[in-house]
């Protein structure tokens, strides 16, 4: 199942040679041309013969995580997170550690022995670490060295109505959306992209935009969405079911106004439930490709993701769905000439 | 130049939707210059040819036309519209304001929910009153990724100082237009109206790709220091214009700084040294385009930039209009 094996690989920013592989075997037969370029983002170039503006499909396959950064000597694990990360979400978790993915728990001083005032303030960074459950600093280094690195250990699954959780829907979401849309046929030349380092800064998108130099960008994004209780609707950014979520400007990209409109259209023509997304807040790699050289017509298409950039993002599989329909129902209508760059 | 500052101040720039300034702007400087085009960001490129045509040398001047804004983010089912801020607004200062949105010229007030002390005011408190009655009624003129910015007129204080709400930096376009319309040069000029100035130089950084100058000029507004208790700046107004020396996007190189100076002396216009580092412009982000772009600036000082109520000195701008003509007609 895609979205187990993708969401489940080890991938940190920086760090993604566990889950290029894995997408590299999935997408091995599709691709005229599969390279890996210098940041380590994985480029797949499809149809580039064919007529019609080039097309950049982009999603980041590095996912929020951590690295290891001292041992202790009674053998616990200092750590930095990669990316953005809440310290008020990470008491208690348990993640995989190193190379050998060996288990670990993030911990603190339990409830009991916390003085009251402690329990009033949420946990720093400097406050936790990991336990991989050594005694001393030796045993510890047998298994784990500064520069390792940690992701969340959640186990894909599918719950409730038509809903899944994961540790890594931001962005593996959008990789196995690009993933579906390689497997059909468009009469384009188009590129896809799983980048690097998104979630340090948007690093891995703006080389790829500069090597491919696309007439056009897309990309597939994991966004943000709070449609929770008594949150009112302009807190929300996206909801949950409603459909794929179309930026209009966030905190590096306003929206290329057409473009984005085209793909609205498109979506209200072909049946197929879209959302704008309400937020000012957060960025993509959109922020680095629309500004490469003189600058190229972007737009991103996210999937709402509850509780993003924790250890059990949840995502509606309609959703999911509809956003592979959209994807393919904007590339046959630029196949038909129906938006040009 | 007032009147023409006057009239560039009338027409809705936001950033990322600066279509109608552009198209006032278009009007404006088509009969002047040898070619016209605008790029995906956004940016207006106004081409005058070099006086001879030996030189194969083009000199960038870049003039930000948008203004700060807010975005539409959420419509709820009265007719309010919920807003976030494009470019630096402060939330407090925007309760009652005016705007209008520039994609269909329709008005609206800037309110605050209720139980909010309005120094603990963000962005999540605020609305637009667009006088809808329902939210299909508002979205017959506004959709969420509109943008709005101040509406205000433009005014005459004093003597020799004007008020309007979008001076920065519609005078440094107005600077850039009586250039296209008046000034020589042996160089191509290459005018760039640029977009998104306010979000982070995104239009610029576009532009000094595309164009790869041999030199751009920069001009901006920049915040002066003379109100009480103003914030440190070494700007005055009416002490004339400002050579850009520094600013928080950029140093500029002495050769540059210098040759400004001389055109100032040369014209016995008063200047004064902008030494900024809080005050961002387009000319960092052009100066690290390519290869690198030898970038130099001019700015206007300006009081209550921000606000509804800019303040800049006509002397200034004349003071900024000779420097220029004078730089330019030495470029060789």
């Amino acid at each position: 199942m895609l979205l187990r094996k993708l969401t489940e690989a080890f991938g940190p920013s920086g760090f993604e040679d566990e889950i290029r592989q894995v997408i590299y075997e999935e997408v091995k037969s599709y691709g005229d041309k599969i390279y890996t370029d210098a940041l380590g983002s994985l480029i797949v170039e499809t149809n580039m013969t064919a007529r019609g503006p080039k097309i950049l499909l982009a999603a980041h396959m590095d996912e929020v995580g951590f690295m290891i950064v001292d041992i202790e000597d009674h053998g616990l694990l200092r750590f930095r997170p990669l990316g953005g990360v809440d310290p008020r979400i990470l008491v208690s978790k348990p993640v995989l550690v190193g190379k050998d993915r060996i288990f670990g728990v993030i911990g603190s001083k339990a409830v009991h022995l916390q003085e009251p005032k402690e329990r009033e303030q949420p946990l720093e960074l400097q406050q936790l670490y990991i336990d991989i459950g050594a005694h001393s600093r030796e045993e510890a280094e047998k298994y784990i060295a500064p520069g390792d690195l940690a992701v969340f250990a959640t186990k894909y699954e599918e719950i409730g109505e038509r809903r899944a959780k994961a540790k890594s829907f931001d962005d593996r979401v959008g990789c196995a959306v690009l993933i579906e849309t390689m497997r059909k046929k468009f009469d384009l030349p188009i590129v896809y992209a799983f980048t690097v380092q998104e979630e340090t800064g948007l690093r891995g998108a703006g080389p790829v935009a500069y090597r491919i130099k696309p007439n056009l960008a897309l990309v597939v994004e994991g966004t943000v969405c709070f449609d929770v209780v008594e949150t009112p609707s302009h807190g929300q950014s996206t909801l949950q079911g409603a459909g794929p979520a179309i930026s209009v400007v966030d905190a590096k990209t306003i929206a290329h106004r057409a473009f984005r409109e085209h793909i609205v259209q498109v979506g209200t023509k072909e049946g197929i439930p879209v959302q704008l997304r309400r937020t000012i807040g957060g960025a993509n790699d959109v922020g680095a490709i629309h500004l490469t050289e003189m600058g190229i017509i972007s737009a991103a298409i996210s999937i709402p993701t509850r509780y993003i950039h924790a250890p059990s993002q949840m995502i509606s599989l309609d959703d999911y769905d509809n956003t592979v329909r959209l994807l393919e129902a904007v590339l046959r209508s630029i196949e038909q000439g129906g938006f040009s760059a | 130049m007032k009147d023409l500052i006057r009239t560039l101040t009338v027409p809705s720039g936001p950033s990322g939707d600066e279509f109608a300034i552009k198209e006032s702007i278009l009007r404006i400087v088509e009969p002047h210059v040898d070619e016209w085009y605008e790029d995906v960001l956004g940016n207006l490129y106004v081409i005058k040819k070099a006086r001879s045509e030996i030189s194969e040398k083009t000199v960038m001047i870049v003039a930000h036309m948008d203004e700060p804004a807010l975005s539409v983010i959420d419509i709820d089912e009265d007719g309010f519209l919920r807003i976030a801020p494009l470019g630096p607004l402060h939330a407090a200062s925007l309760v009652g304001a005016r705007v209008v949105f520039a994609r269909t010229g329709r008005r609206g007030v800037v309110g605050a929910e209720h139980n909010v002390a309005l120094k603990d005011l963000e962005f999540s408190h605020l609305f637009i009153d667009i006088g809808a009655q329902t939210q299909s009624d508002a979205m017959r003129d506004v959709q969420i990724g509109d943008a709005a910015t101040f509406a205000y007129g433009f005014e005459e204080v004093g003597n020799q100082l004007i008020v309007g709400h979008a001076l920065d930096n519609r005078v440094g376009c107005a600077l850039l237009i009586d250039a296209l319309q008046h000034a020589q040069s042996d160089y191509t000029i290459v005018g760039v109206f640029s977009a998104q100035k306010e979000v982070g130089s995104r239009g610029a950084k576009v532009a000094g790709h595309r164009i790869h100058p041999t030199i751009a000029l920069v001009l901006d507004i920049s915040p002066s220091g003379d109100t009480p208790k103003a914030e440190r700046s070494s700007l005055t107004l009416g002490a004339g214009v400002a050579v850009k020396v520094l600013d928080a996007t950029m140093v500029v190189s002495k050769k540059w700084s210098n040759h400004l100076i001389e055109a100032a002396k040369n014209v016995s216009a008063s200047y004064q040294i902008e030494v900024a580092p809080r005050t961002t412009s387009d000319a960092g982000a052009i100066f690290l385009a390519q290869s690198g772009i030898p970038t130099c600036g001019l700015a206007i000082p300006a009081r209550y930039v921000g606000t509804p109520s800019q303040m800049v000195s006509l002397a200034d701008v004349t003071s900024a209009q000779q420097v220029l003509h004078n730089f330019l007609s030495l470029l060789s």
